[in-house]
């Protein structure tokens, strides 16, 4: 019998095959067709010459398990076949990617090991679809993710702060604070004199910014500063009346500062992460309502006073994610309320969020 | 349970984000402290009616601005498609210094309409970039320009561009392989000077166009616009425009790797005007003919139809839109007294005829090709909305002789 007979007969026979080999160890025989449909195996079978036996069989790289690597191989043989139109093909790969996302995460990072481009297209596909347009404590459930960023992290990076109230309060208080910085260097006083604790006015402040009459007790905190501004205001003599005036509210502000600078500790590390943040830097930096903003202040004053306003910022934002909670229990129920912003279910939900960060946190929607 | 997408590679979550619209993509920073930062180096950056939700669409700059400073590294790809109004373009020239120094490979920008944007002079020195799609803009190349060496693919819409910073854009981007140049104002006579162009199109009134060095040209569409606001001034200059024209027509007789041409609105009657019949050559890779507002009753029509069957051995689609002008000439004919010509469209697979009246010249044209086709394999008819007796003109064709055994006829109403 000729060769070409043979092939007529039995076309099985003259199929060739490769040898693969797991990280686990577990050696399998596969079609080379089949095998060569990944570029890795390709490049091993025709640079190294490996697979031609078991005792040399193709080591797979370690994200490449078995039960894997037969869904692969699934996929390589039903593509590998010549002729196969369009739309079989995309029949095929839409019931393939019908798998946990478990496994779709492995297949997906197996594809890419062999550098199999087609199915980490497809897959990656898949994926992009579970995460889009659901809302991070979705996607958190689905892929099972830690939930390991602090609320006023989550907010940092995506504020625009520059349409946010309180961060212009916050940007008023700031040139306030650097105006008495200045008189105060100049009056060369650097005096630095023990604190005192002043609960009244953190409870008294809080409320005003909450603007609900918040309850929440006052925390017990260690101020290190605010009586030696409170001081420093009273003693001023260049202070106008219109500021004078405003003295309660400034000192009480401060004092808000120096309790969250005090108590203020569940992620430091982040927090200099945070402070680097470019977008930080601007908010902070630009929109200055007080023209005085000057130069020419001693660095390491400048410095403090900038975490000063930074935790500011920070104490003030916590207490919104709270608030942020209370909505979210409610959405079930906003969501029976027609909205006329959005048609979007997904986007409806988070009307909550919407209305108290609008401005702020664009992204949140 | 345990984390799996994490553990994914940082080239399958960046993967991940890029197929993600950009909204979904930059809110994935709030979900663990592992994802925090992945999206900020996703080199594409679309922002459109699909990436961005429709609540923020009024404050679109605001979020460009704050992504770009955001993210990190090479941005290859931007697209802008403002569909929202722009108060001031000034943001926009800012993102365009941004992208300049970010490797950017891809620019897409469409605003409104009615209100241009002047592209600043830092565009024409992003070399690296390879595609460039602008919508709504105003030209003005500086003064120095030393081209974009890697510019493949140029598309512009509703520009504003004099004739020589056209013919100084296209001719100092040597490696150009499309061109698509669309409602274009402040210049009518184009050069093509792009020695690697593949695929050109254009539509919008010109004079004419002179492909001047374009021998790899394999698809050509051009469409001439009305011409309304010239009309009335159009005699004085006949002489002018028709020695212009001769442009185009030598440009035909040069671009002989041409595959799929496409002749649409006035370009028929623009080739009436200047006695080219006969003067095709053979296009031997011509395999798609479109040819659009061909009057079946304008003599000077048919016979450019007819030069175009004799130049054309390869053909395999023919798709003509009639826009005939019923019973003027009850007696007109496609032969017009000449000899049916003895060409056959050997290898004509498919024919579409639309807007028919059913006038004569129309049946016989339909007649001819279906009775010189032998591997046709569908006739589209669709007739005019103004016909009032479709059954008999369906009746006529059904009668005609087919070459081809296998011919079918769709009727596309």
């Amino acid at each position: 019998m000729s060769e070409s007979e043979m092939a007529i007969i039995k076309p099985e026979a003259m199929k060739s095959y490769v040898w693969l080999q797991c990280a686990d160890g577990s050696i399998q025989q596969v079609e080379e067709e089949v095998a060569m449909f990944c570029p890795m195996i390709c490049r091993e079978i025709l640079q190294t010459g490996t697979g031609s036996s078991k005792n040399y069989a193709i080591s797979l790289p370690e994200r490449v398990n078995p039960p894997i690597l037969s869904l692969i191989l699934d996929y390589c043989r039903f593509h590998q076949v010549p002729g196969r139109s369009n739309k079989e093909r995309k029949t095929f790969d839409e019931k393939f990617i019908r798998i946990d996302t478990k496994r779709l995460c492995e297949l997906t990072s197996a594809a890419d090991s062999l550098q199999l481009k087609p199915l980490v297209d497809l897959t990656s596909r898949a994926l992009a679809r579970m995460i889009e347009g659901k809302t991070p404590e979705e996607i958190r459930e689905t892929f099972h993710l830690p939930d390991d960023l602090t609320e006023e992290e989550k907010l940092e990076p995506l504020k625009n702060t520059n349409d946010d109230p309180r961060i212009r309060l916050l940007n008023r208080l700031y040139a306030k604070k650097r105006k008495e910085l200045k008189e105060r260097q100049k009056l060369k006083d650097v005096e630095v004199e023990e604190p005192r604790v002043d609960e009244r006015s953190v409870d008294e402040i809080l409320s005003f910014i909450n603007g609900d009459g918040d309850s929440k007790s006052a925390k017990a905190s260690k101020n290190k500063k605010k009586n030696r501004r409170k001081k420093e205001q009273t003693k001023d003599p260049s202070r106008t009346d219109s500021e004078k005036s405003h003295k309660k509210d400034a000192s009480t502000l401060s004092l808000v500062i120096s309790e969250a600078g005090g108590s203020y500790s569940p992620s430091s590390s982040r927090a200099s992460e945070i402070q680097h943040n470019p977008e930080d830097a601007f908010a902070t930096r630009v929109d200055f309502e007080d023209g005085d903003v000057d130069d020419g202040l001693d660095p390491a004053m400048k410095e403090e006073l900038d975490r000063e306003v930074e935790d500011f910022a920070r104490r003030l934002n916590s207490d919104w994610p709270e608030r942020m909670q209370e909505i979210l229990s409610l959405s079930q129920e906003r969501r029976a309320v027609p909205n006329l912003m959005n048609g979007n279910g997904s986007l409806r939900r988070y009307t909550g969020i919407l209305v108290i960060n609008g401005p702020s946190n664009m992204w949140m929607t | 349970m345990e984390d799996r997408i994490s553990t994914l590679p940082s080239n399958i979550i960046e993967a991940i984000l890029l197929r993600l619209p950009i909204a979904d993509a930059v809110r994935s920073s709030v979900l663990s402290s592992r994802w925090r930062y992945e999206w900020s180096t996703i080199p594409h950056l679309i922002f459109d009616k699909h990436s961005v939700p429709s609540s923020l669409h009024y404050k679109l700059e605001k979020i460009v601005d704050q992504v770009l400073l955001l993210h990190s590294g090479p941005i290859h790809k931007f697209v802008f498609d403002g569909y929202a109004y722009l108060e001031d373009f000034a943001v926009v020239n800012r993102w365009i210094t941004v992208l300049s120094r970010n490797n950017l490979r891809e620019l897409v920008l469409r605003f409104c309409p009615d209100r241009l944007y002047k592209l600043p002079s830092t565009l024409f020195f992003c070399k690296g970039i390879v595609i460039l799609d602008l919508h709504d803009c105003e030209f003005r190349l500086p003064r120095v320009f030393e081209g974009l060496g890697n510019l493949c693919t140029l598309s512009l819409e509703n520009v504003v561009i004099s004739d020589n910073d056209f013919v100084t854009l296209i001719s100092n981007c040597p490696l150009l392989e499309k061109v698509a140049f669309m409602d274009f104002y402040g210049c009518s006579r184009l050069r093509f000077n792009a020695p690697n162009l593949r695929e050109l199109i254009i539509d919008g009134l010109f004079e004419d166009i002179y492909l001047e060095n374009t021998p790899d040209l394999a698809i050509l569409s051009v469409g001439l616009d009305d011409a309304d606001d010239l009309d009335d001034e159009g005699d004085s200059d006949n002489e002018d425009v028709e020695k212009e024209h001769y442009n185009f027509m030598t440009s035909l007789n040069a671009v002989l790797k041409i595959e799929n041409l496409s002749l649409r609105h006035n370009m028929l009657e623009f080739l009436a005007g200047d006695g080219l019949l006969d003067r095709l050559p053979t296009y031997n890779y011509l395999k798609k003919l479109h040819l659009s507002c061909v009057n079946f009753e304008d003599t000077r029509h048919i016979a450019i139809l007819q030069c175009w069957f004799r130049s054309t051995p390869v053909l395999e689609e023919l798709t003509i839109e009639a826009d005939s002008v019923d019973s003027s000439n009850p007696a007109a004919s496609f032969w017009e007294g000449k000899e049916r010509a003895d060409f056959r469209f050997n290898q004509l697979r498919y024919l579409t005829v639309t807007e028919i009246l059913g006038v004569g010249p129309e049946m016989e044209l339909i007649e001819f090709v279906l009775a010189n086709s032998p591997v046709l394999e569908t006739l589209y008819i669709r007739l005019d909305n103004d016909v009032c007796d479709e059954v008999k003109i369906y009746k006529q064709i059904m009668r005609f002789r087919r070459a081809s055994t296998r011919a079918e006829i769709i009727n596309l109403d």
